[in-house]
Protein backbone atom coordinates (compact mmCIF):
# COMPACT_ATOMS: atom_id res chain seq x y z
CA UNK A 1 0.00 0.00 0.00
CA UNK A 2 1.46 3.42 -0.76
CA UNK A 3 1.78 6.17 1.31
CA UNK A 4 -0.58 8.26 -0.65
CA UNK A 5 -3.18 5.15 -0.47
CA UNK A 6 -2.55 4.95 3.32
CA UNK A 7 -3.41 8.50 3.59
CA UNK A 8 -6.58 8.06 1.54
CA UNK A 9 -7.93 5.44 4.47
CA UNK A 10 -6.83 7.72 7.22
CA UNK A 11 -8.59 10.92 5.28
CA UNK A 12 -11.83 8.27 4.93
CA UNK A 13 -11.99 7.60 8.58
CA UNK A 14 -11.68 10.60 9.88
CA UNK A 15 -15.03 11.32 7.66
CA UNK A 16 -16.76 8.41 9.21
CA UNK A 17 -15.76 9.28 12.63
CA UNK A 18 -16.99 12.54 11.95
CA UNK A 19 -19.91 12.25 10.19
CA UNK A 20 -20.83 9.70 12.99
CA UNK A 21 -20.65 11.79 15.23
CA UNK A 22 -22.64 14.21 13.54
CA UNK A 23 -25.29 11.61 12.87
CA UNK A 24 -25.41 10.59 16.51
CA UNK A 25 -26.14 14.34 17.45
CA UNK A 26 -29.20 14.19 15.60
CA UNK A 27 -30.67 11.08 16.79
CA UNK A 28 -34.22 12.21 18.14
CA UNK A 29 -32.35 14.57 19.76
CA UNK A 30 -31.16 18.37 19.77
CA UNK A 31 -29.35 20.11 22.55
CA UNK A 32 -30.78 22.72 24.36
CA UNK A 33 -28.01 25.05 23.49
CA UNK A 34 -29.13 24.21 19.60
CA UNK A 35 -32.79 24.83 20.88
CA UNK A 36 -32.23 27.74 21.20
CA UNK A 37 -30.36 28.71 18.03
CA UNK A 38 -27.09 30.77 17.46
CA UNK A 39 -27.19 31.02 13.89
CA UNK A 40 -27.98 33.21 11.11
CA UNK A 41 -30.79 35.85 12.80
CA UNK A 42 -33.24 35.07 9.41
CA UNK A 43 -33.41 31.64 9.82
CA UNK A 44 -32.77 30.50 13.95
CA UNK A 45 -33.40 27.90 15.02
CA UNK A 46 -36.51 28.25 17.40
CA UNK A 47 -37.13 27.14 21.02
CA UNK A 48 -39.53 24.05 21.15
CA UNK A 49 -40.96 23.05 24.71
CA UNK A 50 -42.71 19.81 24.85
CA UNK A 51 -45.20 18.01 22.41
CA UNK A 52 -49.07 19.32 21.38
CA UNK A 53 -51.43 17.78 19.29
CA UNK A 54 -53.40 20.08 17.58
CA UNK A 55 -55.19 18.72 14.76
CA UNK A 56 -55.24 15.20 13.24
CA UNK A 57 -52.57 16.01 10.67
CA UNK A 58 -49.80 16.39 13.19
CA UNK A 59 -46.95 14.01 12.80
CA UNK A 60 -45.10 13.53 16.17
CA UNK A 61 -41.71 13.80 15.41
CA UNK A 62 -38.65 12.50 16.63
CA UNK A 63 -39.51 9.61 18.44
CA UNK A 64 -38.60 6.96 16.24
CA UNK A 65 -35.49 9.04 14.14
CA UNK A 66 -33.11 7.15 12.16
CA UNK A 67 -30.13 7.99 11.45
CA UNK A 68 -29.24 9.54 8.26
CA UNK A 69 -25.43 9.62 7.59
CA UNK A 70 -25.20 13.72 7.60
CA UNK A 71 -21.90 15.68 5.70
CA UNK A 72 -22.42 19.03 4.55
CA UNK A 73 -22.16 20.50 1.01
CA UNK A 74 -20.76 23.64 -0.29
CA UNK A 75 -22.46 25.59 -2.33
CA UNK A 76 -19.62 25.43 -5.34
CA UNK A 77 -20.06 21.15 -4.97
CA UNK A 78 -17.41 20.17 -2.78
CA UNK A 79 -18.26 17.78 0.08
CA UNK A 80 -16.93 18.66 3.56
CA UNK A 81 -17.34 17.52 7.02
CA UNK A 82 -20.39 18.87 8.27
CA UNK A 83 -19.62 20.53 12.19
CA UNK A 84 -19.78 18.23 15.14
CA UNK A 85 -22.70 19.07 18.03
CA UNK A 86 -20.69 18.85 20.48
CA UNK A 87 -23.01 19.31 23.83
CA UNK A 88 -24.64 16.07 25.52
CA UNK A 89 -28.15 16.00 23.58
CA UNK A 90 -31.29 16.14 25.67
CA UNK A 91 -34.11 14.49 24.38
CA UNK A 92 -36.64 16.29 23.16
CA UNK A 93 -39.70 15.66 20.49
CA UNK A 94 -40.61 18.28 17.78
CA UNK A 95 -44.23 18.53 16.34
CA UNK A 96 -44.59 18.95 12.80
CA UNK A 97 -47.47 20.29 10.67
CA UNK A 98 -46.42 19.57 7.55
CA UNK A 99 -44.25 17.25 6.14
CA UNK A 100 -42.27 18.98 2.51
CA UNK A 101 -43.14 15.79 -0.07
CA UNK A 102 -42.29 15.67 -3.64
CA UNK A 103 -45.23 15.79 -5.39
CA UNK B 1 -66.85 26.18 -4.37
CA UNK B 2 -64.92 22.64 -3.39
CA UNK B 3 -62.86 23.71 -0.18
CA UNK B 4 -63.70 22.03 2.89
CA UNK B 5 -62.37 22.75 6.43
CA UNK B 6 -60.91 20.99 9.76
CA UNK B 7 -62.69 21.18 12.73
CA UNK B 8 -63.62 24.84 14.75
CA UNK B 9 -65.61 27.95 14.54
CA UNK B 10 -62.79 29.38 12.74
CA UNK B 11 -61.29 27.24 10.00
CA UNK B 12 -58.00 25.18 11.13
CA UNK B 13 -57.45 24.77 7.58
CA UNK B 14 -58.10 24.96 3.99
CA UNK B 15 -57.84 21.90 2.15
CA UNK B 16 -58.67 21.38 -1.75
CA UNK B 17 -57.59 19.33 -4.74
CA UNK B 18 -55.68 21.43 -7.96
CA UNK B 19 -52.76 20.78 -10.04
CA UNK B 20 -53.66 17.15 -9.43
CA UNK B 21 -52.52 17.59 -5.52
CA UNK B 22 -53.85 17.69 -2.35
CA UNK B 23 -53.42 21.75 -0.82
CA UNK B 24 -53.95 22.14 2.59
CA UNK B 25 -53.48 26.33 4.01
CA UNK B 26 -53.22 26.77 7.20
CA UNK B 27 -54.01 30.60 8.23
CA UNK B 28 -56.01 31.08 11.32
CA UNK B 29 -56.53 34.54 11.44
CA UNK B 30 -57.88 34.61 8.03
CA UNK B 31 -61.16 35.87 7.01
CA UNK B 32 -63.20 33.09 4.83
CA UNK B 33 -63.40 35.51 1.99
CA UNK B 34 -59.46 35.32 1.92
CA UNK B 35 -59.56 31.89 1.90
CA UNK B 36 -62.48 31.77 -0.82
CA UNK B 37 -60.06 34.19 -2.88
CA UNK B 38 -57.02 31.93 -2.42
CA UNK B 39 -58.57 28.60 -3.59
CA UNK B 40 -59.93 30.55 -6.13
CA UNK B 41 -56.51 32.21 -7.28
CA UNK B 42 -54.67 28.47 -7.67
CA UNK B 43 -57.43 27.00 -9.43
CA UNK B 44 -56.71 29.90 -12.09
CA UNK B 45 -53.01 29.64 -11.68
CA UNK B 46 -53.74 25.87 -12.97
CA UNK B 47 -55.98 26.83 -15.87
CA UNK B 48 -53.55 29.17 -16.95
CA UNK B 49 -50.17 27.08 -16.66
CA UNK B 50 -50.95 23.12 -16.74
CA UNK B 51 -49.99 21.81 -20.10
CA UNK B 52 -52.80 19.09 -19.78
CA UNK B 53 -55.19 21.91 -21.03
CA UNK B 54 -55.06 22.59 -24.66
CA UNK B 55 -57.08 25.75 -23.81
CA UNK B 56 -54.60 27.47 -21.01
CA UNK B 57 -52.38 29.66 -21.55
CA UNK B 58 -49.16 27.66 -22.03
CA UNK B 59 -51.10 25.44 -24.11
CA UNK B 60 -51.43 28.67 -26.14
CA UNK B 61 -48.11 29.76 -25.76
CA UNK B 62 -46.88 26.47 -26.89
CA UNK B 63 -49.36 26.59 -30.18
CA UNK B 64 -49.20 30.03 -31.17
CA UNK B 65 -45.30 30.58 -30.29
CA UNK B 66 -46.29 34.05 -28.88
CA UNK B 67 -48.69 34.99 -25.34
CA UNK B 68 -49.09 38.53 -24.10
CA UNK B 69 -48.95 38.46 -20.59
CA UNK B 70 -47.90 40.37 -17.83
CA UNK B 71 -47.92 36.85 -15.17
CA UNK B 72 -46.63 34.63 -17.51
CA UNK B 73 -43.93 37.08 -18.60
CA UNK B 74 -42.73 37.07 -15.03
CA UNK B 75 -42.89 33.44 -14.13
CA UNK B 76 -41.26 32.71 -17.43
CA UNK B 77 -38.41 35.23 -16.95
CA UNK B 78 -37.75 33.99 -13.37
CA UNK B 79 -37.14 30.53 -14.78
CA UNK B 80 -34.70 31.58 -17.02
CA UNK B 81 -32.75 33.09 -14.23
CA UNK B 82 -33.34 30.24 -12.40
CA UNK B 83 -31.67 28.39 -15.47
CA UNK B 84 -29.04 30.66 -16.01
CA UNK B 85 -27.99 30.40 -12.20
CA UNK B 86 -28.04 26.58 -12.14
CA UNK B 87 -26.21 26.72 -15.87
CA UNK B 88 -29.29 24.84 -17.74
CA UNK B 89 -30.05 22.08 -15.14
CA UNK B 90 -33.07 23.85 -15.00
CA UNK B 91 -34.71 24.43 -18.10
CA UNK B 92 -38.19 25.12 -19.25
CA UNK B 93 -37.62 23.95 -22.50
CA UNK B 94 -37.82 20.43 -21.74
CA UNK B 95 -41.12 19.79 -22.46
CA UNK B 96 -40.80 17.97 -25.52
CA UNK B 97 -38.33 15.65 -24.04
CA UNK B 98 -41.25 15.02 -21.01
CA UNK B 99 -43.58 14.19 -23.56
CA UNK B 100 -41.11 12.02 -25.27
CA UNK B 101 -40.16 10.29 -21.86
CA UNK B 102 -43.76 9.05 -21.91
CA UNK B 103 -45.43 11.97 -19.48
CA UNK B 104 -48.09 13.15 -21.60
CA UNK B 105 -50.97 13.42 -19.58
CA UNK B 106 -51.99 13.54 -16.19
CA UNK B 107 -49.73 11.55 -14.93
CA UNK B 108 -52.99 9.78 -12.79
CA UNK B 109 -53.86 9.07 -16.56
CA UNK B 110 -50.62 7.09 -17.80
CA UNK B 111 -50.52 3.45 -18.82
CA UNK B 112 -48.47 1.24 -16.59
CA UNK B 113 -45.95 1.12 -19.94
CA UNK B 114 -45.97 3.95 -22.01
CA UNK B 115 -46.32 2.34 -26.30
CA UNK B 116 -43.72 5.24 -27.20
CA UNK B 117 -40.72 6.02 -27.26
CA UNK B 118 -40.07 9.24 -29.06
CA UNK B 119 -37.21 11.30 -29.30
CA UNK B 120 -37.56 14.78 -28.29
CA UNK B 121 -35.46 17.72 -30.31
CA UNK B 122 -32.51 19.32 -27.68
CA UNK B 123 -33.81 22.41 -25.91
CA UNK B 124 -31.53 24.28 -27.47
CA UNK B 125 -33.49 24.26 -30.58
CA UNK B 126 -35.83 26.24 -28.93
CA UNK B 127 -35.39 29.95 -27.73
CA UNK B 128 -37.39 31.48 -25.23
CA UNK B 129 -37.57 34.97 -25.14
CA UNK B 130 -39.49 38.09 -23.26
CA UNK B 131 -39.76 41.56 -24.52
CA UNK B 132 -41.89 43.52 -21.56
CA UNK B 133 -45.26 41.59 -21.50
CA UNK B 134 -44.51 38.76 -24.42
CA UNK B 135 -43.52 35.77 -24.47
CA UNK B 136 -42.19 34.54 -27.72
CA UNK B 137 -41.07 31.26 -28.45
CA UNK B 138 -39.33 30.65 -31.47
CA UNK B 139 -37.70 27.18 -33.10
CA UNK B 140 -38.33 23.96 -32.24
CA UNK B 141 -40.09 22.30 -28.72
CA UNK B 142 -42.59 23.54 -26.30
CA UNK B 143 -42.16 24.96 -22.73
CA UNK B 144 -43.09 22.96 -19.30
CA UNK B 145 -43.62 25.31 -16.10
CA UNK B 146 -44.25 21.41 -14.24
CA UNK B 147 -40.89 22.62 -12.27
CA UNK B 148 -41.52 26.03 -10.96
CA UNK B 149 -45.60 26.68 -11.59
CA UNK B 150 -46.23 25.52 -8.15
CA UNK B 151 -44.28 27.14 -6.01
CA UNK B 152 -45.03 30.38 -8.23
CA UNK B 153 -48.73 30.05 -7.45
CA UNK B 154 -47.80 29.41 -3.41
CA UNK B 155 -46.15 32.70 -3.69
CA UNK B 156 -48.65 34.01 -5.47
CA UNK B 157 -51.23 32.89 -2.36
CA UNK B 158 -48.58 34.20 -0.17
CA UNK B 159 -48.97 37.92 -1.94
CA UNK B 160 -52.87 37.51 -1.28
CA UNK B 161 -51.92 36.54 2.35
CA UNK B 162 -49.94 39.66 2.74
CA UNK B 163 -51.69 42.41 0.95
CA UNK B 164 -54.92 41.05 3.10
CA UNK B 165 -52.85 41.99 6.19
CA UNK B 166 -52.80 38.19 6.85
CA UNK B 167 -49.30 37.65 8.76
CA UNK B 168 -49.49 33.90 9.99
CA UNK B 169 -49.95 31.21 7.52
CA UNK B 170 -48.80 28.10 5.89
CA UNK B 171 -49.74 27.23 2.34
CA UNK B 172 -48.84 23.22 1.58
CA UNK B 173 -49.20 22.70 -1.68
CA UNK B 174 -48.93 19.00 -2.60
CA UNK B 175 -45.72 18.91 -0.35
CA UNK B 176 -44.23 22.60 -1.28
CA UNK B 177 -44.33 24.09 1.32
CA UNK B 178 -44.30 28.20 2.59
CA UNK B 179 -44.68 29.48 6.28
CA UNK B 180 -45.34 32.89 7.97
CA UNK B 181 -45.07 34.02 10.83
CA UNK B 182 -46.45 31.46 13.47
CA UNK B 183 -48.67 28.42 13.88
CA UNK B 184 -51.81 28.76 16.12
CA UNK B 185 -49.25 27.72 19.61
CA UNK B 186 -47.44 30.35 18.86
CA UNK B 187 -44.16 28.72 17.73
CA UNK B 188 -42.75 28.83 14.30
CA UNK B 189 -44.54 26.75 11.43
CA UNK B 190 -42.61 22.89 11.94
CA UNK B 191 -41.84 21.28 8.80
CA UNK B 192 -40.31 17.92 8.31
CA UNK B 193 -37.69 17.27 5.10
CA UNK B 194 -35.87 14.91 4.46
CA UNK B 195 -36.34 10.80 6.42
CA UNK B 196 -36.84 12.53 9.68
CA UNK B 197 -35.75 15.76 10.41
CA UNK B 198 -37.40 19.02 10.93
CA UNK B 199 -37.05 22.40 10.17
CA UNK B 200 -38.41 25.69 11.24
CA UNK B 201 -40.03 28.27 8.75
CA UNK B 202 -40.62 31.51 9.63
CA UNK B 203 -40.92 33.42 6.22
CA UNK B 204 -39.58 31.00 3.88
CA UNK B 205 -40.46 28.40 1.63
CA UNK B 206 -39.31 24.51 1.57
CA UNK B 207 -39.48 22.18 -1.51
CA UNK B 208 -39.04 18.43 -1.98
CA UNK B 209 -38.35 16.58 -5.28
CA UNK B 210 -37.71 13.09 -6.12
CA UNK B 211 -36.56 10.52 -8.66
CA UNK B 212 -39.49 8.13 -6.49
CA UNK B 213 -42.91 10.19 -7.46
CA UNK B 214 -44.60 10.20 -10.75
CA UNK B 215 -42.43 7.13 -12.05
CA UNK B 216 -43.75 5.03 -15.16
CA UNK B 217 -41.90 2.55 -17.32
CA UNK B 218 -41.51 2.75 -21.34
CA UNK B 219 -39.94 0.62 -23.96
CA UNK B 220 -36.32 1.56 -22.66
CA UNK B 221 -36.40 1.50 -19.14
CA UNK B 222 -38.00 2.89 -16.05
CA UNK B 223 -38.76 6.97 -16.35
CA UNK B 224 -38.99 9.64 -13.70
CA UNK B 225 -40.48 13.12 -14.10
CA UNK B 226 -37.57 14.86 -13.61
CA UNK B 227 -35.97 15.56 -17.17
CA UNK B 228 -32.23 16.06 -17.39
CA UNK B 229 -32.09 18.93 -19.97
CA UNK B 230 -28.82 18.05 -20.96
CA UNK B 231 -29.35 14.87 -22.22
CA UNK B 232 -33.44 15.07 -23.03
CA UNK B 233 -33.84 12.08 -21.16
CA UNK B 234 -35.03 11.16 -17.31
CA UNK B 235 -31.88 12.57 -14.92
CA UNK B 236 -29.85 9.43 -13.91
CA UNK B 237 -30.47 8.91 -10.25
CA UNK B 238 -27.51 10.32 -8.57
CA UNK B 239 -29.58 12.31 -6.49
CA UNK B 240 -32.68 10.75 -5.63
CA UNK B 241 -34.28 13.01 -3.05
CA UNK B 242 -33.73 16.78 -2.37
CA UNK B 243 -35.30 19.50 -0.23
CA UNK B 244 -34.53 23.49 -0.61
CA UNK B 245 -35.43 26.39 1.17
CA UNK B 246 -35.35 29.75 -0.26
CA UNK B 247 -36.87 32.98 0.85
CA UNK B 248 -39.44 32.21 -2.02
CA UNK B 249 -41.52 29.03 -3.53
CA UNK B 250 -40.51 28.95 -6.70
CA UNK B 251 -36.39 29.10 -6.39
CA UNK B 252 -37.34 26.18 -4.26
CA UNK B 253 -39.16 24.40 -6.60
CA UNK B 254 -37.50 24.98 -9.34
CA UNK B 255 -33.72 24.43 -7.77
CA UNK B 256 -34.80 21.10 -6.32
CA UNK B 257 -35.76 20.26 -9.74
CA UNK B 258 -32.49 21.33 -11.09
CA UNK B 259 -30.25 19.20 -8.46
CA UNK B 260 -31.78 16.30 -9.24
CA UNK B 261 -31.91 16.95 -12.67
CA UNK B 262 -27.93 17.82 -12.72
CA UNK B 263 -25.80 17.72 -8.72
CA UNK B 264 -24.10 20.58 -10.31
CA UNK B 265 -26.68 22.67 -9.67
CA UNK B 266 -26.09 22.60 -6.32
CA UNK B 267 -23.40 25.68 -6.95
CA UNK B 268 -26.36 27.89 -7.66
CA UNK B 269 -27.56 27.36 -4.32
CA UNK B 270 -25.56 29.65 -2.40
CA UNK B 271 -26.18 32.81 -5.45
CA UNK B 272 -30.09 31.71 -5.05
CA UNK B 273 -29.61 32.38 -1.10
CA UNK B 274 -31.10 28.72 -0.45
CA UNK B 275 -30.22 25.63 1.13
CA UNK B 276 -30.29 22.02 0.30
CA UNK B 277 -30.69 18.61 1.73
CA UNK B 278 -30.61 16.20 -0.57
CA UNK B 279 -29.96 12.17 -0.60
CA UNK B 280 -26.86 11.35 -3.10
CA UNK B 281 -25.90 7.62 -3.42
CA UNK B 282 -28.07 7.09 -0.56
CA UNK B 283 -26.38 9.07 2.12
CA UNK B 284 -27.60 12.60 3.44
CA UNK B 285 -25.73 15.72 2.47
CA UNK B 286 -26.97 19.35 3.52
CA UNK B 287 -25.47 22.52 2.68
CA UNK B 288 -23.63 24.53 5.58
CA UNK B 289 -26.18 26.74 6.36
CA UNK B 290 -29.32 23.99 6.18
CA UNK B 291 -28.34 23.46 10.22
CA UNK B 292 -29.56 26.79 10.98
CA UNK B 293 -32.78 25.95 10.03
CA UNK B 294 -33.51 22.87 11.64
CA UNK B 295 -35.53 22.43 14.44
Amino acid sequence: MSHSDRRKLVNLSVFAVSAAMFAAAWVGVVGADQAAGDGPVDFAAVPVTGVTTRTPTVIPFGTTRTVPAVASQSSTGTTTVAPVATQAPATRQVVVVRRSRPS
Amino acid sequence: MSASTVAGTAPEALTFRAMNTEWWISAPAAQQSVLDRVERLVHESEARYSRFRPTSLLSRLNVERRAVDTELAALVSRSLEIGRATGGAFDIRVGAAVIAAGYDRSFEQLPAMATDDRLAPPVAMLDVRVEGDTVLLDGVGIVDLGGIAKGWTIDRVAELFNDAGVTDYLVDGGGDIRARGRDSSGDAWAVGVGDDLAIRLADAAVCTSSTQRRRWVTPAGAAHHIIDPARGQSAVEVVTSVAVIAADTATADALATAVIASPAALGAAGPLGAEVLLQRNGAWEMTPGMESWLA
